[in-house]
Parts: structure tokens; sequence; C-alpha cells
């Protein structure tokens, strides 16, 4: 759920891997995030860069704009 | 003692080691989550959308604070009230490891109520007294329990991030995802 909205990714694992204190449960949860990261970036941006948007930030996307 | 450590360490101990067969688990539970939190994020939008253009005077803000706030508070007091459930809370052999963690609502002595005790404790305890549920010892919940919780913390977190208090959305997350896994747990069980 943390994945699906705040899009992160690795740091959450460690988070995680630190707050539960077991290091047997890291390949289920970093396949849990990944999956959920995916699966939440079909339909929506993140949180943040939906907040960004309704205020009119200029922001720069993941690509570049091919403007020269 | 680490007592203000409470929010930060879950305090889990004797989690099984984890075979192929939660693989599935993992990608199910994670596909939940995402449209979950894709769910949060239209929503949250939309909410500040109508934030900004209903609420234009500063006034009116405490006051929508103060109806959510109730709200809430007569939610998460009147739900373990209506659907109470008494369980013993007294292990036949040994000593139990979660006392602080039962909550006897409305109970007698030596019994505790789940939705209770998933809804009064802090946001740290919620969680641990959740991973004790698939523990010896810990608290039972049944499928009812855990849906009744997940519903009621994601629809008050969705409406409710943007209101004029400082909050935070981190151990939100990590509730509502750690219900829904423990929720999926107890249905595939």
């Amino acid at each position: 759920m943390l994945a699906g909205y705040t899009r992160l990714t690795y740091s959450l694992v460690i988070i995680m891997l630190e707050t539960t204190t077991s290091i047997n449960l890291f390949i289920p949860m970093m396949i849990g995030i990944m999956m959920s990261r995916a699966v939440a970036g079909l339909m929506t941006r993140s949180l943040y860069e939906r907040a960004l948007r309704t205020k009119q930030m200029p922001v720069l996307r993941g690509s570049i704009p091919r403007v020269n | 003692m680490n007592l203000n450590a409470s929010a930060l360490k879950f305090g889990v101990q004797n989690i099984s080691a984890p075979t192929l067969k939660i693989l599935p688990g993992c990608f199910i539970v994670g596909a939940i989550c995402g449209v979950m939190g894709a769910l949060f994020v239209i929503v949250n939008n939309w909410m500040g959308f109508f934030r900004k253009y209903y609420i234009t005077k500063t006034w009116m803000r405490p006051i929508e604070t103060g109806i959510f706030s109730l709200c809430i508070t007569t939610v998460f007091f009147w739900a373990p009230y209506v659907f109470a459930r008494c369980e013993s809370n007294t292990l036949p052999t040994g000593t139990n490891d979660y006392t602080d963690l039962f909550v006897a609502y409305t109970c007698p002595e030596g019994m505790y109520n789940p939705i209770a005790s998933l809804l009064f404790n802090t946001e740290g305890d919620a969680i641990k007294t959740i991973i004790s549920g698939q523990e010896p010892g810990g608290l039972a919940f049944t499928i009812f329990d855990m849906f009744l919780f997940t519903m009621i913390w994601f629809g008050f977190t969705i409406v409710t991030y943007g209101v004029w208090v400082p909050a935070g959305l981190f151990l939100p997350g990590m509730i509502i995802g750690c219900a829904t896994g423990s929720f999926y747990t107890l249905v595939e069980q």
C-alpha cells in the first residue's frame, strides 16, 4: 500500500527489513513491493507528482523533452 | 528497554522461513495493495480539488477538521461495541508475551475484544497486534475483523489526508498493507 502511492522501492524494503528484523522475508517483501508498484504504475502517477501537477509547478518527467 | 522505539520495532520473533508456497500470495497481496494505492492517489486528488473549491475561508478549515475527527472518533469507539466478541486471553501453558496488547473493552476479566485491541492500541502496537495473530499466544482474528479494520483505516486515510492538521502517511500505509496481508492469509486458510 505504501509502495502503491509513494512509489518507494528499495528504501521501503530496507525499512520493512529493519522494522521486522527478519532477513528471511527479504525476497517476498521485494516481490510484493515491486508488484504493488507495477500495478499502481499502470493506473496513476504517484501521490507527490499528482500534487505537483495540481499546483501547476513545472517539473521534468522521466523522459527529457526533445526540444532543441 | 526500548520504550520509544515501539513505532519502529515491531518485535517479530518466530516467523517461519518462507517457502515457495507463499510466492503467489506475494503477487496477489502486492497487486491488491497496488490497486488500493492507486485508488488512494485518485481519490485524494479529487478530495484536494474539492477542498480548494469549497473551503475558501480560513475559518472553515478547523470546522472541517472537527467534523472529520468527530466522525473518526465515533466510528473507532462504536465499531468494537457493535461487533463485540470476547475471547479468552489466557494460554493453557506458559506465559504470554503479548499481555500489554490485549484490550478488554466491554468484556469481563480474562477476556479481550479483538477489534478493540486493533483499534485502541497505538499505530505501532496495531501492527504488532496484527503480526502476533500468526503466532501462538497472539490474538485471534476472524476474516470479518480484518476486513472491518482494513476498511476503516483505508476509508479514513483516503479522506482525511489533506485536512488542516499535520498528519503522516507512513504508518497508515504500513498498517493498511499489513492488514491486507493478514486478511489474505486468513482467507487462504
